[in-house]
């Protein structure tokens, strides 16, 4: 009996047509797919729900106070450090930040984002040159406005929101995607 | 397309022969539940190894987030538990699984003790049994202070006091366990590599050799 049940001749159907075994064959497969993603759905999605939120940082979008403007030299990047309570996942810690601020004189000042625009290492100030470089690979900066000297990045340093009110100089702080021409915030 | 990639799979590895060893494995009719549900007791050891699966991929996946430190094991399964998507689902599959492969392997160990089928000549199986009974035994033990709750830290408190109440040596073995004299960071981390790293490796080679011996010599016949 279940000899002639499993050996369906393959003759006994026309051609073109999808037989027992092919049916049986791909039911087994649909079966298999769907089985395969209530299994694979909950696990991909475990892996990769921290990457869907945004950065967690609770200050953010807080103007932040960099000090009062008469002691920014004009002209000259100063660089301004201070930290913040940041969480990530589960863990809540004081998360270093910079902001290169320069005081273009009469009461305008420029804060750019201390990350190099190429792919994303803090950059100093080169005191010989007056510029602000990357130490990676080679990305050069004009203090004044950003703009790219030399060096592989492909935008000026990113300004950040900056105001003067009497006298005192306040940023708030953001981070931009590297290695793109134009500048779109994280 | 798919039956392209096999035939050059095939031809060079000649894969088809171990395809059909697997696929055309008899299983004896008394052992076969579709004939007699009564025979699903052989079923026991296969339901362990699925369990013993399903712990591998959640535990691999619960090491995705964990941190075997003091300061951050209990934060971290904390984020697991509410700040990750099925975080909860992959955790209780992990903790409840713990439990449940001990109560499928002692009644597999039940049944192929009733069944004397631990006899001449399947002994080293038997013993290949125990050895993988106490290494996930290790497992429970080792993973039950990962948590870093109240519950874990007490558990492994008394547990290493009882290691320490063997004569002679006890002192030594519990500081071995613990690291140290006291129970803190240090057993931590080393639990959890006990857990993750050599208790892991242990249980695939005991399974592999399982395996391989049940293959060469059959399960045992019928009462």
């Amino acid at each position: 009996m279940a000899n002639t049940i499993a050996h369906t001749t393959p003759s006994s159907t026309p051609k073109g047509a999808i037989g027992r075994r092919q049916f049986m064959a791909y039911g087994t497969g649909v079966i298999g797919a769907v089985i395969a993603s209530i299994v694979g759905i909950p696990i991909i999605n475990y892996f990769i729900s921290p990457a869907l939120g945004h950065s967690q940082a609770t200050a953010k979008s807080e103007w932040k106070e960099m000090g009062v403007i008469s002691q920014f030299p004009v002209g000259v990047p100063t660089k301004v450090e201070y930290s913040e309570i940041q969480k990530t996942g589960w863990e809540v810690a004081e998360a270093r930040k910079t902001v290169w601020v320069v005081n273009q004189g009469n009461g305008q000042v420029t804060a750019y984002n201390p990350r190099c625009t190429h792919l994303g290492c803090a950059v100093y100030h080169d005191e010989k040159a007056n510029t602000l470089n990357s130490p990676c690979h080679g990305g050069v900066f004009r203090v004044s406005d950003g703009k790219v000297l030399a060096g592989p990045p492909p935008r000026a340093l990113d300004t950040l929101p900056v105001k003067v009110e009497n006298g005192h100089i306040s940023v708030i702080y953001k981070d931009f995607r590297v290695g793109t021409t134009e500048k779109i915030e994280l | 397309m798919l039956n392209r990639f096999y035939n050059f799979l095939d031809e060079r590895y000649r894969v088809t022969p171990l395809l059909r060893d697997i696929a055309d494995h008899q299983v004896p009719d008394h052992a076969n539940p579709t004939r007699d549900m009564r025979a699903f007791v052989y079923c026991l050891g296969g339901i362990s190894f699925m369990v013993a699966i399903l712990l591998f991929t959640t535990g691999v996946l619960l090491a995705v987030y964990y941190v075997p430190a003091p300061e951050r094991a209990y934060d971290s399964i904390q984020y697991i538990m509410n700040g990750v998507a099925f975080g909860p689902l992959i955790r209780g599959i992990h903790h409840w699984g713990a439990s449940l492969l001990i109560i499928t392997m002692v009644l597999h160990m039940l049944r192929v003790f009733f069944h004397g089928a631990y006899k001449d000549p399947r002994q080293l199986n038997w013993v290949a049994g125990l050895l993988l009974l106490m290494a996930v035994m290790g497992m429970g033990f080792t993973g039950y202070l990962l948590p870093w709750d109240q519950k874990a830290y007490w558990a492994t408190n008394v547990g290493t006091f009882m290691a320490a109440t063997v004569p002679f040596i006890g002192d030594f073995i519990m500081r071995v366990l613990r690291g140290g004299p006291e129970l803190g960071a240090i057993t931590l981390i080393r639990f959890y590599a006990l857990h993750v790293l050599v208790l892991p490796a242990i249980i695939g080679l005991l399974l592999a050799f399982h395996f391989l011996m049940i293959r060469r010599q059959g399960i045992s016949g019928p009462l």
